[in-house]
């Protein structure tokens, strides 16, 4: 029974926490909260991870060395056209030129820059769509028309920057009031004949330019994510100016694509990115250049849309739960620690093997939260089962400190619980000392009278009713005392009744009125008239005076008086008590022989000789049992006149009639 | 007198059977309590001793399909017992035993039982309207109580008990009927009022085994004037 509570307390558990499980892994996944830790996860794998350098990118940068040679910048775009004449010389498959050209310089620079670049004829340039610093209004701006025209290609160098500032990503296409335009690195691809691999859309319209005027609001689409090949740096540098002065071969410049930018300092071009260690930004020629790489490689990272993600998250959440009712705590808790790292690195994987971006934050929120919120439930549910078995023990052990705690159990604190439950254990300890103590009785106290009888019996010689008799009656009486005993340990005060004390002892009295006479003695009767009520067990009071009178009889002197008495006093501090008493004349009065017949199987000394002691030595024990239940007390006194009183003490009961 | 005897130790029923025949009874042993119940039910029987452990059903279970199928036909039934707990005896009583001897029997407590019961019928037929015991007079047709010649005064209530304790010595009488006959089902307080009637009664007549009484209550639930 208490095995099946336990079982769907335990299903329960495992739901509730489940839910909660859930609910922090989609709380994590699909509130934003966590984009933070998603993106340091997405950082430290860009840090831990190099791609290819391929061999067939070329950097031109227009670096400190550069504009040492000429001078401050903006350059006469005349350098710009000599530059492209000296690279184009050489047989590129493309050249990006990464340098806005968005103002007129001079008519002539310009128009040679734009010879230049028509001769060549494989030269794209960048599309840049930014805030207008006046009217806040978001504008594309192109180069002016002679350059535009005079280029094989025109591509957007934006990249999306994070909440944190970091550029991680850049939208396919983009532009204002529809996604017209395709990247820079895409157009440098298609000019140098190279396809990008992987899914990468096209616009989903091209729109003439004249009429996008009206069209406000940026539009993105197909927003993907970098993966760079290392920390800024990584890709190998020529510079502008040894290009101009003819110290590059024509070799390293043959059949490549050629992107020219800015990686000076002071130029501004620069951009923080996951790779950039030390706060070291990327040139943006570089992280054109990565997008390049990462187009034609197809290793560009796509996000999972938010409900896949959810439901991933949702998934990886709910695991810990298939194992962690299988382990034991300190397994579960390293098997937790370990977990957390799962989310991550299936992120990581799915990121490097797929190309699709999961936020792994939600699960490893719930990961944390998975073996706190277990372990609660588990000890929430221990605690239960260790309810319903002290329950179950308090309403199996009989005894003063168990009874009526089976309600107390839920107030109960836990050290209380465990208290109690030692408790238990003790008192099992004791059943089992007085179940050997039964088994001692049988097999030697309740065996000997048997066995004597039978002898004789077989002996056959000597099968007279008065040799036989005596050890029968003995083992009867022993029988008759011991299963008495264990009714009294028993009791229990809630099924006693309202009893006459003074009614018991006369009938008592009567009892042992035939036993007294043989042996020459009387039994006085010193009882109130007026009836005393006691709250009680009527065999078990009857039993008590019985027991007492008994004694009296046996090992008082013959011919004298015993005396059975009761009254009412008041004593402090337990109030009102009944108390009835048997006196006789004993030879020799020692306290503590007397307060060690209340042990249990201990006989008194018979004052006649020649005269085995019958019973099993329980009677005073019996009658210390039965007042302890009661409620009240039993002892030996030395009355007033030389004779010895045994005595018991009880509560009166509250007479309401 | 034919008895009916429920017993399933047939060594045991043996020597009580002979004692009961001994004593004039007419008497029938049954091993089966099914039986027993049968035959009790089909025959006209004055009187049945049961004992409590049956194997097949127990002498509380005959003794329950007995009160169904005679009502107030049943014959008087002794209950004996080798349990003497309070529960137990009490439980005989509730299901209608009309007295119970407890195992080892003693042929004397057994027979005296036994006749107690069966007088039932004829209650008061066969009693002198005066009774003599020694120092007391019990005087039924004057509802009078006689101490060593001195009158006793004691109260309607109190002289309507007595005189049915008399009538009915050595047979137990539940408190119950007791309050049924003595106080006409009036007695709302119930068990300690009586208590203190008999306990009244006890002093009041000397009805102590020093003039040869003995009055026994059973765990409070009945009572027994016997003459020792």
């Amino acid at each position: 029974m208490s095995g099946r509570v336990f079982v769907s307390h335990r299903t329960r558990g495992l739901l509730a926490v489940g839910l909660v499980l859930l609910l922090i892994a989609l709380a994590g996944s699909m509130s934003g909260a966590l984009r933070r830790l998603d993106n340091l996860v997405f950082d430290l794998g860009q840090i831990l991870s190099r791609g290819a350098v391929p061999d067939d990118l070329v950097l031109v940068a227009i670096d400190e060395e550069s504009l040492g040679q000429f001078g401050r910048w903006p350059w006469s775009r005349e350098i710009h056209a000599r530059l492209i004449d000296a690279l184009c010389a050489a047989r590129p498959a493309a050249i990006g030129l990464d340098i806005a050209f968005s103002e007129p310089q001079s008519p002539a620079a310009d128009a040679a820059l734009a010879r230049a670049i028509r001769r060549c004829g494989k030269v794209v340039l960048p599309l840049v769509i930014e805030m207008e610093s006046a009217g806040g209004s978001i504008v594309e701006t192109p180069p002016i028309p002679a350059l535009w025209n005079a280029a094989a290609g025109l591509g957007r160098i934006g990249v999306y920057i994070d909440e944190d500032g970091m550029a991680r990503s850049v939208d396919l296409n983009e532009g204002v009031g529809v996604a017209a335009w395709p990247l820079f690195a895409r157009e440098l691809l298609r000019v140098g004949g190279l396809t990008p691999a992987g899914s990468v859309p096209e616009p989903s319209a091209r729109i003439a330019w004249g009429a996008r005027e009206a069209a406000h609001g940026l539009a993105q689409e197909e927003r993907r994510r970098l993966q760079f090949v290392g920390p800024p740096g990584a890709l190998p540098y020529i510079s502008y100016a040894d290009v101009i002065e003819g110290r590059v071969p024509a070799a390293s410049i043959a059949g490549r694509t050629v992107m020219v930018g800015a990686t000076a300092v002071g130029l501004g071009d620069q951009f923080s990115t996951p790779v950039s260690a030390h706060a070291q930004p990327m040139p943006g020629v570089e992280v054109q250049a990565n997008i390049w790489i990462g187009l034609r490689a197809g290793t560009l990272v796509r996000e999972l849309p938010a409900w896949p993600a959810a439901l991933l998250s949702a998934v990886l959440a709910l695991m810990p739960l298939l194992w962690l009712p299988r382990l034991m705590p300190s397994v579960a808790f390293f098997a937790s620690l370990f977990w957390i790292a799962v989310p991550v690195a299936f992120s990581v994987g799915v990121l490097r093997g797929l190309q699709w971006w999961f936020p792994p934050a939600g699960a490893v929120l719930s990961g944390l939260f998975a073996y706190p919120l277990w372990s609660w439930r588990h000890l929430e549910s221990a605690r239960r089962h260790l309810d319903i078995e002290l329950r179950e023990l308090g309403g199996v052990l009989p005894g003063e400190e168990q009874e009526g705690a089976g309600g107390k159990v839920g107030k109960m604190g836990f050290e209380q619980r465990i208290a109690w439950v030692q408790a238990a254990r003790q008192r099992v300890h004791y059943l089992e000392e007085q179940r050997r103590e039964t088994l001692a009785f049988i097999s030697h106290d309740l065996r000997a009278p048997l066995a004597s009888a039978v002898q004789r019996l077989e002996d056959g010689a000597d099968c007279r009713p008065e040799q036989l008799l005596p050890p029968l009656r003995r083992a009867q009486s022993m029988a008759q005392d011991f299963l008495r005993l264990a009714r009294a340990e028993a009791l229990d005060r809630r099924e006693m009744k309202t009893l006459d004390l003074l009614f018991i002892l006369h009938q008592a009295a009567d009892e042992l009125y035939p036993a007294a006479r043989n042996r020459g003695m009387s039994i006085e009767r010193r009882l109130p008239e007026e009836p005393v009520w006691i709250v009680g067990d009527f065999e078990a009071i009857e039993r008590c005076a019985g027991n007492l009178l008994q004694n009296a009889v046996a090992h008082g002197s013959p011919d004298t008086r015993i005396v059975l008495g009761a009254d009412v006093e008041r004593r402090e501090p337990s109030g009102i008590c009944a108390r009835f008493w048997v006196e006789n004349e004993c030879a020799e009065w020692r306290p503590e022989r007397f307060e060690r017949l209340f042990e249990k199987f201990r006989r008194g000394e018979s004052s006649h000789e020649n005269r085995r002691p019958e019973g099993a030595g329980l009677g005073l024990y019996y009658v210390r049992t039965v007042a302890g239940k009661h409620g009240g007390h039993a002892g030996a006194e030395r009355a007033a006149d030389g004779k010895i009183r045994f005595w018991v003490e009880l509560p009166v009961a509250e007479t309401t009639d | 007198m034919k008895i009916a005897y429920l017993e399933d130790d047939a060594g045991y029923a043996e020597v009580v059977g002979g004692w009961l025949r001994e004593a004039g009874y007419d008497v029938d042993w049954f091993s089966s309590g099914v039986e027993c119940a049968r035959a009790v039910i089909a025959g006209s029987y004055d009187g049945c001793l049961f004992d409590w452990m049956v194997a097949d059903l127990s002498g509380i279970e005959v003794l329950a399909r007995l009160r169904i199928r005679l009502n107030q036909a049943m014959p008087p039934v002794v209950f004996v017992t080798g349990r003497d707990g309070e529960r137990d005896i009490v439980e005989a009583l509730d299901a209608g035993a009309d007295d119970y001897v407890v195992k080892p029997l003693s042929k004397p407590v057994l027979l005296a039982r036994l006749q107690a019961v069966l007088r039932r019928h004829g209650v008061g037929e066969g009693l002198p309207s005066v009774q003599e015991f020694g120092r007391l007079t019990v005087d039924h047709d004057r509802r009078l109580f006689f101490l060593d010649g001195d009158a006793i005064k004691m109260t309607v209530r109190d002289t309507d008990m007595a005189l049915y304790f008399f009538k009915n010595i050595g047979r137990l009488l539940t408190r119950d009927r007791l309050i049924e006959i003595v106080w006409a089902r009036s007695l709302e307080a119930g068990g300690r009022t009586v208590d203190v009637h008999v306990s009244k009664m006890r002093h009041r007549l000397g009805l102590t085994p020093e003039f040869g009484w003995r009055l026994i209550g059973v765990y409070g639930r009945g009572y027994r004037l016997e003459r020792l």
